[in-house]
């Protein structure tokens, strides 16, 4: 009993109350009191990694609060008579302060402390920036920019900043003079360094830059298709565009009557160093009013910054033309055996809605699984107000490969019918699937077999006159063979029945 | 496997067995000779003693017979698909041409010549397996002769009646395929018919 009082009394102060977990985010007040129980050197660490966490939590997810509270824990810096300004300067080693939008930039600040370590203060620097046409200076780093007491050189008392947030010039929308400096404060004393008097190259008070533009160019402009068109055409309008900048760029085309005068026009924006293309039928560039009117065009094309107009070019020259009513589109095979040899006659009515007379070009195409799309035959008509039959009289469309497969025919012509279209297409029958042509009655099968087996009695003949196979073996064997069996071995008369074996007696017998 | 490919692979056991029974045959009687004679003798000069003319006619004749039995063969089995998936049916160029069959034939009958002439240039100790000497070792009857010299017609027959069962494609006609067939196999019966009859003439 007295031992477990004696354990009671001196063990329970010596464990003390229970420290802050470290896995959970405390506030600094909990933190500080949790040091007080005495939980042992480790565990009083791990505290602090855990404040620290917090604090960097805090600045993430509530960066005003966190700004509040730096207000709050600031603590004045130290002043003495001692104390001298530290010198902020702008260094630059580029050639020229003539600089295009999108040239990088290389701006520096160099910082000279001469302070001892104990006196110096943190700097926060701001770049400041006056635009072409403002009056004043504009920050272009919403945090400043540190300069810690301790990171000076040991030696020359300086240290520097390149400024990363400001590559180029590429945001402007303006060019002219671009006055870059930087402002500092200590915490005490806030100043600027075109403060500075006096100062010698590469150290600026402040730079100036003059910063200039490189306007779009234009080039290579066309209309397609060349030469009369008609006003449903895929007509495009097509040039090249290129700016150093890169900037993205507005294209007008303005498309105008023969005079010059605008009548439509139509922009794109794209980048520059791309081709643009205008299709007139996506914008509705022309209707069919249009048909015989010559046109012209231009550009208008921006960066931005700078505008400019090409002159006027010719184009398009709109022809008047034939407005076609198509109908009964059909065709007739040779036979309703429809075989692949076989003559096949395709036709359809024309008509031309304008009042003119026109010449259309027609082309009957074809088409099976095998060879999709084939041109059978071109042909001119010419289409007036009264309906006319055209035909493709008995051609022959298809090869042995269309055999068994249903064909597709298409007929085309140079201009557009009463649905807009320009050609007109329909579904065939199945090509019969008998591949010969020819039956075997017929003068060609007739012809081919008797060519094919006289060339090979002939050739044979041919080639045992050549061999003599036949003759040369009888030679020699009526030489060695004497008179012994000359009445049964002539040639054609070896018909005595003897076998092989037969002979062997007859060789050995010469032997 | 249907009959029709049976009947192509009978064909060629015929065909290879021809080709092995008369190479047993020539080198049975050589031995016989070896042992009857108690004497030592070369192939060449063995060949030389053995082999009997049969005549020019009937030489070429049977050299256009065999040659037949090629074509009768590929316009039996590959003029429409058959036994395989390769057919004159397949190459368009010939079908459209007027002149397609006797191209077809021509080139098989070519290729045939090729390979029996080329056989006819080894040097004498391969005399046995020249096909334009096959007959040279055998004493055949004026009756088998005859016969030989008529599977030329029968062969001519089987053709077109192959060309038939072509001209209808893809349409099948049995009875061409039938008739052509049965005068190819008894053509090429009476064509290695002097072989096999010496075999069991042999065996006797």
């Amino acid at each position: 009993m007295l031992i477990l009082i004696f354990l009671i009394i001196f063990i329970v102060p010596v464990v003390g109350p229970e420290g802050p977990n470290p896995d959970t985010p405390s506030s600094p007040s909990s933190g500080s009191s949790g040091g007080g129980g005495g939980g042992g050197g480790g565990h009083r660490q791990q505290s602090i990694d855990s404040e620290i966490r917090t604090y960097e939590q805090w600045k993430m997810q509530y960066p005003e609060k966190f700004e509040k509270l730096k207000t709050i824990l600031w603590k004045d810096p130290i002043t003495t008579e001692e104390y001298e300004l530290p010198t902020v300067l702008m260094y630059y080693t580029g050639n020229s302060t003539t600089v295009a939008r999108n040239q990088l930039l290389d701006i520096t600040t160099i910082i000279t402390n001469n302070n001892p370590l104990e006196i110096r203060r943190m700097l926060d620097l701001y770049l400041e920036v006056k635009n072409p046409g403002s009056n004043k200076y504009e920050h272009l780093n919403t945090w400043p920019e540190k300069i810690q007491t301790n990171e000076y050189n040991e030696k020359t008392n300086t240290t520097y900043r390149v400024w990363g947030i400001l590559p180029s010039f590429s945001y402007l929308t303006t060019t002219g003079l671009v006055r870059v400096r930087v402002n500092v404060s200590d915490g005490v004393n806030k100043w600027s360094s075109t403060d500075y008097k006096d100062i010698k190259m590469p150290f600026y008070r402040e730079l100036v830059f003059n910063v200039t533009n490189s306007p779009p160019v234009i080039s290579n402009f066309t209309v397609r298709p060349s030469g009369q068109v008609r006003y449903n055409d895929p007509i495009e309008y097509d040039a090249r565009i290129s700016d150093a900048e890169e900037d993205m760029l507005n294209v007008t085309l303005h498309v105008c009557d023969d005079n010059g005068l605008d009548l439509k026009n139509v922009t794109q924006q794209i980048n520059g160093g791309e081709a643009v293309v205008f299709k007139a039928n996506e914008y509705g560039l022309f209707v069919e009013n249009d048909a015989g009117k010559n046109f012209t065009y231009y550009y208008t094309y921006d960066d931005g910054i700078d505008a400019n107009r090409t002159k006027i070019q010719q184009g398009p020259s709109i022809k008047k033309g034939p407005k076609l009513f198509v109908d009964r589109l059909s065709y007739n095979p040779e036979s309703e055996n429809n075989y692949w040899w076989q003559w096949y006659t395709f036709g359809m009515r024309v008509k031309n809605l304008n009042p003119e007379d026109y010449d259309v070009v027609f082309t009957l195409y074809t088409s099976t699984e095998n060879n999709p799309w084939r041109v059978v035959e071109n042909k001119k008509v010419r289409v007036g107000r009264e309906p006319k039959e055209v035909s493709f009289n008995m051609t022959c469309p298809f090869t042995v490969a269309d055999a068994n497969q249903t064909f597709s025919y298409r007929i085309k012509y140079s201009e557009y019918d009463q649905s807009g279209k320009n050609s007109v297409e329909a579904s065939g029958a199945r090509i019969n699937p008998k591949v010969v042509p020819y039956a075997i009655y017929s003068p060609e099968i007739v012809l081919n077999l008797s060519f094919m087996l006289l060339v090979v009695i002939g050739a044979s003949l041919f080639i045992e006159r050549k061999l003599k196979r036949g003759i040369e073996s009888q030679e020699s064997f009526s030489r060695k063979a004497g008179s012994i069996n000359s009445g049964n071995n002539k040639a054609g008369n070896a018909g005595s029945g003897e076998g092989m074996s037969d002979k062997i007696s007859s060789i050995i017998g010469r032997r | 496997m249907d009959l029709f490919a049976w009947s192509a692979v009978l064909l060629a056991l015929v065909l290879v067995g021809t080709g092995l029974l008369h190479i047993y045959n020539v080198n049975r009687v050589h031995k016989k000779l070896m042992m009857i004679g108690h004497c030592q003798t070369t192939k060449e000069a063995f060949f030389k003693e053995m082999t009997v003319a049969q005549g020019s006619n009937f030489t070429a004749l049977a050299f256009a017979g065999w040659v037949l039995v090629f074509v009768a063969i590929a316009y039996l089995y590959f003029l429409v698909p058959t036994i395989l998936p390769y057919s004159y049916m397949q190459v368009p160029a010939l079908i459209s041409s007027s002149m397609g069959f006797s191209i077809f034939g021509v080139i098989i009958a070519l290729g045939a010549m090729a390979v029996i002439l080329g056989l006819d240039m080894l040097p004498e100790s391969c005399r046995l397996i020249k096909l334009t000497e096959l007959y040279s070792f055998y004493t055949i009857s004026k009756g088998t002769k005859r016969l030989i010299g008529m599977t030329v017609p029968a062969l001519c027959a089987s053709v077109v009646f192959s060309a038939y069962h072509g001209t209808v494609y893809p349409e099948r006609s049995h009875l061409a395929e039938i008739f052509g067939f049965v005068l190819l196999a008894a053509s090429l019966i009476v064509l290695v018919a002097p072989v096999y009859k010496e075999v069991w003439k042999g065996r006797r």
